[in-house]
């Protein structure tokens, strides 16, 4: 049914409502509210006749931030490596594993198809999906079936774990646990609001009213579109180059005891309704479908299914994917995976453009960028005359604002402090978010460790910095509802601390991990377990350290989304950049390892990320001379390549 | 709990929400098969499916003999048989003569 609700009225309904969300920003108020594309009843089932066929090759042609699929697109002409830029050429090294190497056989439109075989539950040597779910006693598949393509896609295209709530789209939809509805419904809500963290707002089947934490804008993996795919073999190629599809079909009553080989439908059954899942996968040789069912693990192959070709009217209906550069993920989803001047936001073509803010002249901060695309390096803009060494930066919560601290210059009678700044992303504008941190006579001395952390929504924020006397000193600012959004002080911990650093990093399980450089030149790590409880003095490692190391927990050791992954160090000992790495904190048999040096006139580790580039580490490293290099590894191979230098924090 | 009489070879018909799009069942459990039988009145093809959605589940039971027997009807997945129903419902049935 044709929509008559026009834009302006809606607004107000959802004004009224103290929605969180609101419709497309371009239409008038006299406009009406458009319906979806495809038209029709979006509680039925859209059939692939009812579909154009879409020329699926654009989107193979794409460069993708994941250098596996990239080897792919390669391997099969749909780029051409010689055209890339030298840091992408990473997928020459790379081996497609299996005993079925996919050759260049695809022929996208027009028959063919794509490799042989295809499991994106692991894929590469590298695990993409996130652990099955359980739609429970709703009737909300259809939101579990699009959500989970979209988690998948930021997983696949940032390689990075991002776990959404598809109560987040189903209550924000305002639909009731017996409503259902289709895929393209949950998509078109994503692509207008967003989709967020669990901790914002958790899938529950009660009915509750939608009031997501207020920091929602912050922590949604935003999407910008979503394609309609009506042909299998554009459907296999798509998943082999792309990423899993969103499908329906028809439910027989035998397919509730499948549970291994390949599921071939029994009509005689009867049937029991219409289901939507993700396809992950598929098996020429077993002429199947690779399905992720939302019924929990104690269904099918531990809650997967291989889906016989053609069966329940799987390929009688339209499926869904997500190109890649379609999603865009969040500051929150990120948060573990940087530190110190170095980030990657999600501007640019690919959500993937790098930040970095440095020391400038006359105690200036500079604002560098770097292209997604291009790769190049440029300088944005300068401000600030107060800094003294480079800041600690985040992307917060707080609409994805970009928020930094720092040591600034001496303040006269209260000595060198910390100041906070921040871009504010709605106005494009920055902010000013004073001054704070100990005043004589132990002033700061040293990097401040800045995160957002986990305590209240949004996250408090947290610093950890050394004081002249040889101690650190741990700030935060209380941020959730109704909180002052003022600087306290929470503890005072550890002695004879020569130097702090932009390492400070917060558990799954809420704890504090810092590392920091003590008087003998080691590095050592303290630890807070929890919020009130006492800083603990733990271990320590490496030698003849005089400048702050950088620390990250990356995706390296991260089996799957309730895994914390390995930390990751790197700091600039005797002119070169050690790399250290220890497994997940949560295992306390593990230690810290040197992995190699890189670089040479290393003066200080500036920023570490982990990137969306393929699981690759990423360093700028401040030269001796005063200007800035970036250093890359590969995930491939693990091998440190030197990139540009560029900048300057002296001229 | 519903009472229902019933003549032998009289037929009632129960119709319970499905939920088969969310993978539950509703499954009756043992009964008196001297007294009444159960029967699932299967949809077929042509039934239209909502998109994800799933169809009623319907029940013919017809009387068998005289006597009495009450009918227990759970909502489960099979593949989750430790778990308490989702929902349950049962009918009384008294055949007479």
């Amino acid at each position: 049914m044709p929509s008559t609700l026009k834009a302006g009225d809606l607004r107000q309904l959802l004004a009224k409502a103290n929605a969180k969300w609101t419709i497309d920003e371009k239409l008038k108020d006299t406009d009406t509210v458009p319906t979806h594309p495809t038209g029709g009843d979006l509680t039925k089932f859209v059939k692939v006749s009812a579909v154009p066929r879409v020329d699926v090759t654009p989107f193979f042609k794409t460069v993708t931030s994941n250098p596996y699929l990239l080897q792919r697109r390669i391997d099969q002409g749909f780029l051409n490596l010689k055209d890339l830029p030298i840091e992408l050429q990473n997928p020459i090294v790379l081996k497609e594993p299996g005993p079925t190497p996919l050759k260049s056989n695809l022929q996208p439109i027009g028959g063919g198809g794509g490799g042989s075989a295809v499991d994106w539950r692991n894929r590469f040597g590298w695990p993409w999906l996130t652990k099955i779910k359980d739609q429970g006693g709703c009737e909300s598949c259809w939101v579990f079936s699009a959500v989970g393509v979209v988690e998948a896609m930021v997983r696949i295209e940032h390689t990075i774990w991002s776990l959404r709530s598809e109560g987040d789209v189903h209550d924000g939809l305002g639909v009731g646990c017996a409503q259902t509805g289709g895929p393209p419904t949950a998509f078109n809500w994503m692509q207008a609001n967003g989709v967020a963290d669990p901790g914002c707002w958790p899938y529950e089947q009660s009915n509750l009213p939608y009031k997501p934490t207020a920091d929602r804008d912050g922590r949604t993996v935003k999407l910008s579109g979503y394609t309609t795919l009506s042909n299998i073999d554009d459907q296999k190629a798509w998943i082999d180059n792309v990423g899993p599809l969103s499908a329906c079909f028809t439910v027989y009553n035998d397919f509730f005891w499948y549970s291994s080989g390949v599921y071939t439908a029994n009509p005689s059954t009867g049937v029991a309704g219409g289901h939507c899942i993700v396809i992950v996968g598929y098996d020429d040789s077993l002429q199947a479908w690779l399905v992720r069912n939302s019924w929990n693990t104690g269904w099918g192959m531990a809650g997967y299914c291989w889906f016989g070709h053609g069966q329940a009217d799987i390929d009688n209906n339209a499926k869904y994917g997500v190109p890649g550069a379609n999603v865009n993920p969040d500051p929150w989803t990120k948060r573990r995976a940087h530190n110190g001047s170095l980030y990657e936001s999600g501007d640019g073509q690919l959500n993937r453009n790098f930040e970095l803010w440095t020391l400038a002249p006359g105690n200036a901060i500079r604002h560098y960028w770097r292209d997604g695309v291009s790769l190049q390096w440029s300088v944005a803009e300068t401000q600030g005359n107060d800094c003294y060494a480079s800041p600690c930066v985040t992307g917060t919560t707080y609409n994805r604002n970009f928020e930094y601290v720092y040591e600034t210059t001496s303040q006269g009678a209260t000595g060198c402090r910390l100041h906070h700044r921040y871009f504010d992303q709605a106005s494009g504008t920055w902010g000013d978010g004073g001054l704070f941190g100990p005043q004589e006579p132990d002033d700061v001395e040293g990097l401040a460790g800045f995160i957002q952390g986990n305590y209240n929504a949004p996250g408090n924020f947290e610093v950890v910095v050394r004081t002249g006397n040889g101690t650190l000193k741990h700030w935060w600012r209380a941020n959730g509802p109704g909180g002052p959004m003022t600087w306290s002080q929470s503890a005072q911990f550890g002695s004879d601390i020569q130097l702090s650093a932009a390492s400070l990093v917060q558990r799954f399980d809420d704890g504090l991990d810092v590392i920091c450089v003590t008087a003998a030149g080691a590095m050592q790590r303290y630890f807070r377990p929890s919020a009130g409880a006492a800083w603990q003095a733990c271990e320590t490692f490496a030698r003849g350290v005089s400048s702050p190391p950088v620390m990250i927990a990356g995706q390296y050791g991260a089996t799957d989304e309730t895994v914390m992954g390995n930390y990751e160090l790197c700091v600039a000992v005797d002119g070169v950049i050690q790399h250290w790495w220890k497994g997940s904190p949560e295992n306390l048999a593990s230690i810290w390892t040197m992995s190699t040096t890189f670089g040479e006139n290393v003066k200080q580790v500036l920023g570490l990320i982990q990137s969306s580039f393929g699981f690759d580490l990423e360093v700028i490293a401040l030269l001796n001379d005063g200007t800035l290099q970036h250093y890359w590894r590969y995930s491939s191979d693990l091998s440190w390549h030197a990139g540009p230098i560029f900048g300057s924090t002296v001229s | 709990m519903e009472t229902i009489t019933l003549k032998p070879g009289q037929e009632h018909r129960i119709t319970l929400p499905g939920l088969g799009s969310a993978g539950y069942r509703w499954m009756a459990e043992p009964y008196d098969q001297n007294v009444v039988m159960v029967e699932e009145i299967l949809h077929s093809r042509k039934a239209t499916v909502p998109i994800a959605g799933s169809l009623q589940q319907v029940f013919r039971l017809t009387a068998v003999a005289p006597g009495h027997t009450s009918v227990s009807f759970n909502q489960r997945r099979r593949f989750e048989p430790e778990k308490e129903p989702h929902a349950s419902y049962a009918i009384s049935v008294a055949v007479t003569a």
